[in-house]
């Protein structure tokens, strides 16, 4: 029964292309960025930790969203693929991406303060910024429609960086030069239908390292972020387990399951080892991408695979309760606000974005306690070349977690005489 | 074969089922005809063991089923009303899937899919993906999920809402064949009356919570005995006819949709003269006028002096 409910999961999966992309393709992206910028920025050392950058558009992205989507709906492409290739612009529009995806980190951990501002204002303001970046008009559709036709000229930004700070503004110039690489990937992915594509920056040097931990080896910048996305992403897994079963019972097919006598309790186990499962899967991809072409290894395998095993039972645990919450008020609220907030402030306590050791101390050790926080530092302490003994504390806590959140989403599933 | 007695589901303030008593003898087509809301949906969820009821009980072979659940779940097929489908799958992984959580495996649950894809008219299209089916196969396929474990029994919920004249047919006639063939036990709920009529050997009549009537297609028009349907078209209508219609004393109902009239009668010789009279009291032309032989559809007008789809 379970391994019907695994494939079945699976299956639902691959067949959502938006999913992927999240799951799979954003992680491996933001590893990209943050290991190349925040490696080469951290390799300097000395910077102005209130870097003040403007940012200036002078267009409007929906508008050429609609512009670019209005075109490529020329192609005629049956509905499935027109929708993913919507959802993929989208998730390509670079002021966007920028806002939500890009900066956010560096703002998180002070190394920049991003302000949203008029031309006008900017001209008025310009000795408050380190930087002032500028997006022309028709930036989003010209670009897209650069790397989506191939033609016309690429289209530029302006960046003005005011005299002594070139420290600053070469850090912003860096991570621009990361996201233009991210795009030449989406457009490779596009061309050999996602297959092989991200090999292509295999030979991209790796700069800069920063210490993490106490003791042992330092680790740069693509190791530090590998397994501080992958802790993170993986905790999307469970949002998408909980979000397919509402599905299921909204459709009806919860009740055809249970008609079949199915056991409300492994109908339960079977969200727990599919989310599980997944989580694993997701993991070993990604970390063994970030093998192939930042060259992230793994000291001890017996242990990598230990902690990643435990990460996957909270992540399947979560998705349990997730699923019993969403059951129990019939909407996808829990699982929304989990992957919407909840995954951020996880990932901030956890130590995803920068290292814990730089915020307050009772932050750091709530961090320790979030799942993805306790299986990240499990992975570091691998990393540095800590034994069995060190990671112990971190699987201790992976496996307390998930036995209660487990528990709690068993007790809160609606029985038959609760259900409408 | 099964049996409910006294059965009540109560939701809050309203009580959706009210003191149900109902049977079905092995073999048997029955249908449960109600509009929307009377509380069809509710009393084949407490049959199928989906919900509990607050009171009452359900008994198949003598035996209780709320007590045993599993016993009725194994010879038991339900189609719900709505498609309970993966959209996502093709016709063939549904009901793989579906035949794998009822334990079957190998080249048994490879020969069913086969015969079910046969049976509901999918077998050149089993690997297309649901959500490019029209609603005639969706709705079909749904049937077909419920098929897989060879029930003696088969609970179908509005099967064919939604969809066009010539998917419900082949709906209707694969229900029948499945009863004549397999001599598969239906409880057919619908709020059409010409369904409930093809198919059924006993019907229910179920409104507001509780059954009303219950017996053949002729026992229940039998009811209509004492009484005339007449269908009344007229040129405009006209509120003083209908206000007069409402009042006067051999209309014992009546229902209007646009200027066509359908009017429950005494069986008395002048009804057309009564009916011509008012007419030209209130300045109505009357443009044809028949009488129709009595439908279900009667029988729900006499019983509860509302039409079914109302």
């Amino acid at each position: 029964m379970l391994g019907t409910f695994l494939k079945k999961q699976i299956l639902l999966m691959v067949r959502n292309r938006q999913e992927i992309i999240v799951l799979l393709i954003m992680p491996f992206v933001l590893i990209s960025i943050l290991g190349f910028a925040l490696g080469n920025l951290l390799n300097r050392g000395e910077i102005d930790l209130n870097a003040k950058l403007a940012v200036v558009h002078h267009g409007d992205e929906e508008e050429d969203l609609a512009k670019i989507k209005k075109e490529t709906a020329e192609w005629q492409m049956p509905a499935e693929q027109q929708r993913a290739m919507e959802e993929a612009l989208r998730a390509m529009a670079p002021l966007s991406l920028l806002k939500k995806e890009v900066f956010p980190p560096l703002e998180s951990e002070g190394l920049l303060k991003v302000e949203y501002i008029s031309g006008d204002e900017a001209e008025k303001r310009k000795k408050d910024f380190a930087a002032i970046l500028e997006i022309p008009e028709h930036f989003t559709y010209d670009l897209l429609h650069y790397f989506l036709f191939e033609e016309g000229e690429k289209p530029k930004l302006s960046l003005t960086v005011r005299e002594g700070n070139e420290i600053s503004s070469q850090m912003i110039e860096d991570i621009l030069l990361q996201v233009e690489k991210q795009y030449a990937i989406f457009r490779a992915i596009g061309k050999t239908g996602g297959e092989g594509a991200p090999l292509q920056l295999t030979d991209a040097p790796m700069e800069g390292s920063f210490e993490t931990v106490s003791k042992s080896e330092p680790i740069d910048a693509f190791t530090y972020y590998t397994a501080g996305m992958g802790v993170m992403f993986a905790l999307y897994i469970a949002s998408n387990m909980a979000s397919y079963a509402l599905r299921e019972k909204r459709s009806n097919v919860f009740h055809r399951i249970m008609l079949a006598d199915v056991k409300r309790g492994a109908y339960l186990f079977g969200i727990f080892a599919s989310g599980a499962m997944l989580a694993f899967i997701q993991i070993m991809i990604l970390f063994g991408l970030s093998f192939f072409v930042y060259k992230v290894k793994w000291p001890d395998l017996a242990s990598f695979f230990l902690v990643s095993a435990f990460l996957s039972l909270a992540v399947g645990s979560i998705s349990v309760l997730l699923t019993s919450v969403n059951y129990k008020l019939n909407s996808e609220n829990a699982s929304n606000l989990f992957s919407s907030i909840i995954v951020s402030i996880f990932a901030f306590l956890g130590g995803s974005y920068f290292p814990v050791s730089q915020i307050s101390e009772t932050l750091q050790n709530l961090g320790s306690y979030t799942p993805n926080g306790a299986a990240f530092s499990g992975y570091l302490k691998i990393l540095q070349g800590y034994g069995i003994s060190e990671i112990s504390p971190s699987l201790l806590a992976l496996g307390i977690f998930s036995a209660i959140i487990f528990c709690i989403g068993i007790f809160l599933f609606p029985g038959r005489r609760n259900e409408a | 074969m099964l049996e409910t007695l006294h059965l009540t589901k109560q939701f809050k303030r309203l009580k959706a089922v009210d003191d149900v008593n109902l049977h079905l003898n092995k073999g048997e087509i029955v249908g449960l005809l109600g509009p929307n809301g009377a509380g069809k949906s509710t009393t084949i969820s407490i049959i199928s063991t989906l919900m509990p009821p607050t009171s009452g009980e359900v008994l198949l072979e003598g035996e209780s089923v709320l007590q045993n659940p599993g016993k009725i779940r194994k010879i038991m097929g339900v189609v719900p009303q709505e498609i309970a489908l993966y959209n996502d799958f093709s016709a063939r992984e549904n009901l793989h899937f579906f035949g794998r959580i009822y334990r079957m495996s190998g080249e048994r649950l490879n020969r069913k899919i086969d015969e079910v894809l046969e049976i509901i008219g999918l077998f050149e299209r089993p690997k297309d993906l649901v959500k490019t089916f029209s609603g005639g196969m969706k709705r079909r396929l749904n049937i077909g999920a419920a098929l897989l474990h060879d029930p003696e029994f088969l609970i179908m919920d509005e099967p064919t809402v939604g969809i066009d004249p010539q998917s419900r047919n082949y709906i209707l006639e694969t229900v029948k064949r499945l009863n004549e063939e397999k001599r598969i036990t239906v409880l057919y709920t619908s709020h059409y009356m010409e369904e409930v009529e093809f198919l059924c050997d006993r019907i229910y009549i179920m409104d507001q919570g509780r059954i009303i009537a219950h017996g053949t297609k002729e026992e229940l028009k039998r009811l209509l005995s004492g009484e005339t349907t007449i269908l009344l078209k007229v040129g405009q209508v006209n509120e003083r006819f209908m206000g007069a219609l409402g009042n006067h004393p051999v209309v014992k109902n009546f229902t209007a949709e646009d200027n066509h009239f359908t009017i429950l009668t005494e069986k008395e010789g002048n009804v057309f003269s009564h009916l011509f009279k008012l007419a030209e009291e209130t300045d109505t032309d009357i443009t044809s006028v028949e009488i129709k032989t009595p439908t279900l559809e009667d029988v729900f007008l006499h019983l509860t002096g509302k039409a079914l789809r109302d």
